[in-house]
């Protein structure tokens, strides 16, 4: 994995016990439901919806880790913890444009041909 | 990936199936990695994205084992587990807590709530199969083992069988009983019964345990046993096993029925009958004479040699080895199997 990568190769291969297949299926069920969590992300930040904002923020975080993306770890971890707060404030959507930016990276990434 | 709902997912595979495992968890990603991770060690897996529609599917069927994330819409890991343990019906099913959380509390309460095991995401599947694996096994071997000896019963007979049947390595399966253990029972009592057969499933692991890490000893009930290893360790457990159990047998007897060397007592059809002392009938199956392919097989040829051994013209024989035939109620029955006399084997 390259320091500028997105995504740990090695992360995955583990999830998934290197089957190529299932590799595959998971990258594309990530990438499809990473749209809709993102979109959903923005919506509940503008209703300040905090329960539905961890909820969201810590099921993207989960399937974020086992695709071995850790960089978007790290805004979607802070809206775990904002929304468990209860303290939505303006950084709130400044954390989704972070995990929007970071999870366009990684989709360019996933799709790009690798070996 | 159907991921929206409970329907079983249907799964063909060669071999025998682990059971089911129900995952539980709203996101679709971890649905996938654990399904195809379960499915390729041969569990027959259902999914569900919520505890509700997990409720509703274990209405229908009870999985072997059940995965779950802790944080999830509606009901969470938590509540979807006391529910569990809260029905008997799947108070004993193993529990597996997932989760991103990696706090101690977190953990705790997760093991407060019923969980057997809990595991941090992202895990790595073999881990996941590992823990799954020792965790059905374990409980399946609790659930049926046998009260009086404490051995695996039928549910880890078949499991464990099946389980070298599916290795293709030849093994040796030896099914034991007392013959005239019930007249035994009905003039000395069921106390001195439950001895005799405490005393052998003691001797059945002491001898199998002297000669192999590897043999399996089982109680199918009443005064039937299951011994399983190779055909070679087989003769040897076997040859200290009914040595033994002619030399000991004699302690349960009263010096009068000793004398006489058996009982007298009523039959099935309340006549007065003599009864011989105890004595052990072992048939024994080489899957290397001729490839079994099912655990059912193994059961079939194992009762047709036993009732082979306590019928009237083979009544001394102490041990019935199967060559490969199985002929029921022909006048050929000599043909499928050698008995060896006791005696032989001393």
């Amino acid at each position: 994995m390259s320091s500028r990568d997105p995504v740990d190769w090695n992360v995955l291969r583990a999830a998934t016990d290197n089957d190529k297949g299932a590799m595959k299926e998971v990258i594309s069920i990530y990438l499809h439901e990473g749209v809709k969590k993102v979109k959903a992300l923005r919506s509940a930040v503008e209703g300040q919806d905090p329960d539905q904002i961890v909820m969201l923020a810590h099921q993207f975080l989960g399937s974020s880790r086992f695709v071995g993306a850790t960089e978007i770890g790290k805004p979607l971890s802070a809206l775990v913890k904002m929304g468990r707060s209860h303290q939505l404030n303006s950084t709130a959507a400044q954390l989704v444009n972070r995990t929007e930016k970071e999870f366009v990276r990684i989709d360019h990434f996933l799709t790009a041909p690798h070996e | 990936m159907n991921s929206a709902a409970v329907a079983p997912v249907e799964v063909k595979r060669p071999g025998p199936s682990l059971g089911e495992a129900l995952v539980v968890d709203d996101d679709p990603v971890i649905l996938c990695i654990l399904e195809k991770a379960l499915t390729n060690i041969g569990y027959l897996v259902s999914t569900a994205t919520n505890a509700s529609a997990a409720l509703r599917r274990i209405e229908r069927s009870v999985p072997e084992v059940i995965v779950t994330d802790l944080l999830m819409p509606g009901m969470d890991g938590k509540a979807f587990c006391r529910k569990i343990r809260k029905n008997p019906m799947t108070s004993g099913v193993p529990i597996i807590m997932i989760s991103t959380e990696s706090q101690l509390e977190e953990r705790l309460d997760g093991f407060r709530a019923g969980a057997d095991d809990y595991i941090t995401k992202p895990f790595h599947v073999r881990e996941v199969k590992a823990r799954l694996d020792r965790l059905v096994v374990r409980n399946q071997r609790a659930l049926s083992s046998n009260p009086l000896s404490g051995l695996p019963g039928n549910p880890s007979i078949e499991l464990e069988a099946n389980r070298r049947l599916s290795e293709n390595r030849p093994f040796a399966f030896s099914y034991i009983d007392i013959d005239d253990f019930k007249a035994y029972n009905d003039v000395y009592g069921y106390e001195s019964g439950d001895r005799v057969l405490k005393d052998l499933s003691r001797l059945l692991v002491a001898a199998a345990g002297s000669i192999s890490t590897e043999s399996f000893v089982g109680h199918v009930g009443g005064d039937d046993f299951v011994i399983i290893s190779t055909a070679e360790e087989m003769r040897a457990i076997l040859k200290i096993v009914l040595a033994s159990f002619d030399r000991e047998s004699g302690g349960y007897y009263a010096s009068k029925d000793k004398q006489r060397g058996g009982l007298i007592t009523s039959n099935r059809q309340y006549r007065k009958q003599f009864f011989p002392m105890m004595k052990l009938s072992c048939a024994v199956i080489d899957t290397a004479i001729r490839p079994i392919h099912h655990y059912a097989e193994l059961v079939e040829i194992a009762t047709e040699l036993k009732h082979l051994l306590k019928s009237q013209t083979h009544r001394r024989a102490s041990l019935a080895q199967w060559n490969g035939r199985l002929q029921r109620k022909s006048a050929s029955k000599q043909a499928v199997y050698r008995k060896l006399p006791h005696r032989q084997l001393a």
